[in-house]
């Protein structure tokens, strides 16, 4: 559990081909897809009244 | 040390960066593509009289002002988190780019205050509509503006000139070379990102729709984002052959790195994204035709020849030079890169891909505007040609973030160093003194 938590507080391997890296490439996207979506599907729901 | 070395736990800064940049982008892109499709559409509307055009343009302009706050939000966080994650790089590149910086800043004033003017005077200029549809291509006059700006940089970080004295610093840091190409790239994706973006929102609304003037106007929708999304596509093999030539002349390691290197896996990604966008749009207009209000079955058997060669050529692209085909999760076969996969080297076939699909596509579009020329039977488009929109806007989203990741992940020439800028700062922000292109810069800034 220690080893996983050092892990991840790592710098610098988002682009190495370690598992960390890898995991934190996916985590990107995800991210990006999520925000992009949720922002709009705001903005389309404050919207669609008018 | 007057800087502390933060980090973000977990994702680590540099996942921080690139979630705030690519999501900027996607808001961005869609803002200065979406303005100047909606400010033609107004002119359309009033040259043609057509209530679909007026009504698409207004409605587009309301959902940008709304969609503004969103795309300014990310930018304003994007800056923040450079300035406190990359502190030296951030520094680095204000030097050499204050007044680029500055002039972005305002274009991007200019770009949201005649934005919020153009759909708020929408009723108080109904009777002055040239007026009014100048306001629409001012506000993306500015926003092209604010992008060419960004695009100094972004191009300078992967091919720096190399700037030697003050009198050479615009020439050689802003014109550096790729900044054109990537500035008519970026020029010619925001129409077809957005396009697209509006075609798949119409299959949408089309599906849902119960009324029959909505489905329509929302076929209509269709038609009209799809002509801009893939006829700007088209247009991206020459223009983005020209960027990559720029690369490989100015920056040969990063070129290798993303055409042949570790992450060639990401190229060959990227042309199955437009593979899918091709085929669908080509089988899209395919089977638009048959609702020509002047049947043409000749057009129409020659689209289906056209999408066979869509198929064929966009094969041809996606084939992989060799087995070694991800490496970073150990997705190789046979002997890796010494294991040639036929028909999957770069010359003649990807070539021969990449014209044909521009052929092809122009030949199609042309058939296609012909029918629309004599109009179209609206409201009786087939479920499934919905869901090629549809699919269209998916995954013009993830060519857009494939395609982001691409130009930055070529700076990292192997992870061995990774450069922030090519040759000059790495990704710990250490300048490396030989070759840096901005070392006489850094050295000779304040005396």
């Amino acid at each position: 559990m220690m080893e996983l938590a050092l892990l991840l507080l790592q710098q610098g391997t988002t682009a190495n081909p370690a598992p960390i890296g890898i995991f934190r490439f996916f985590v990107g996207f995800v991210l990006v897809v999520a925000v992009y979506t949720s922002f709009l599907g705001f903005t389309y729901w404050i919207s669609k009244d008018e | 040390m007057p800087i502390g070395n933060l980090d973000v736990p977990i994702i680590g800064k540099n996942v921080v960066i690139a979630v705030l940049v690519q999501t900027h982008i996607l808001f961005a892109t869609f803002i200065i593509g979406a303005v100047l499709i909606a400010a033609t559409s107004e002119y359309l509307g009033m040259v043609t009289k057509q209530n679909n055009y007026e009504r698409f343009a207004r409605t587009l302009a309301r959902f940008v002002v709304l969609l503004f706050a969103s795309g300014a939000a990310l930018a304003i966080t994007f800056v923040l988190a450079l300035v406190t994650l990359f502190p030296v790089f951030f520094s680095i590149l204000q030097n050499i780019f204050f007044w680029v910086f500055l002039v972005e800043a305002f274009m991007f004033l200019g770009q949201i205050i005649i934005v919020y003017a153009w759909y708020n005077v929408w009723d108080k200029l109904a009777y002055r509509k040239s007026l009014h549809v100048v306001f629409g291509f001012i506000a993306g006059f500015f926003g092209l503006m604010a992008m060419t700006m960004i695009d100094a940089v972004a191009s300078f970080m992967l091919t720096p000139a190399e700037v030697t004295s003050e009198a050479s610093l615009v020439a050689r840091s802003f014109l550096n070379q790729t900044m054109v190409p990537l500035n008519m790239h970026r020029f010619v994706g925001n129409f077809s990102y957005a396009g697209f973006l509006i075609a798949g929102w119409a299959g949408w609304r089309y599906l849902r729709t119960t009324r029959e003037d909505d489905r329509e106007y929302y076929d209509w929708m269709g038609h009209f984002g799809l002509l801009w999304g893939f006829g700007f596509l088209i247009m991206q093999p020459i223009i983005g052959y020209g960027y990559l030539k720029g690369i490989r002349e100015s920056s040969p390691d990063a070129f290798n790195t993303i055409m042949l290197g570790s992450k060639a896996w990401v190229f060959n990604l990227l042309v199955l994204w437009i593979a899918v966008l091709s085929i669908a749009s080509t089988a899209y207009f395919v089977h638009k035709l048959r609702f020509a209000i002047r049947p043409m079955e000749t057009l129409r058997k020659l689209s289906v020849g056209a999408l066979g060669f869509t198929a064929l050529f966009t094969v041809l692209n996606i084939i992989p030079a060799d087995a070694d085909l991800i490496p970073q999760i150990g997705l190789v076969f046979g002997q890796g890169e010494g294991t040639q996969i036929p028909l999957g080297s770069m010359y003649p076939w990807k070539y021969i891909g990449l014209i044909g699909l521009m052929l092809v596509g122009f030949f199609i579009v042309a058939l296609y505007l012909r029918a629309s020329a004599t109009g179209f039977h609206w409201g009786r488009a087939s479920r499934w040609s919905q869901y090629a929109l549809m699919a269209c806007a998916f995954f013009v989203v993830l060519t857009m973030i494939t395609m982001g990741y691409t130009r930055e992940t070529a700076r990292r020439v192997d992870n061995n160093p990774a450069y922030l800028i090519n040759d000059c700062v790495t990704l710990d922000q250490t300048i490396v003194k030989e070759g840096c292109p901005a070392t006489p810069i850094t050295e000779g800034a304040g005396g």
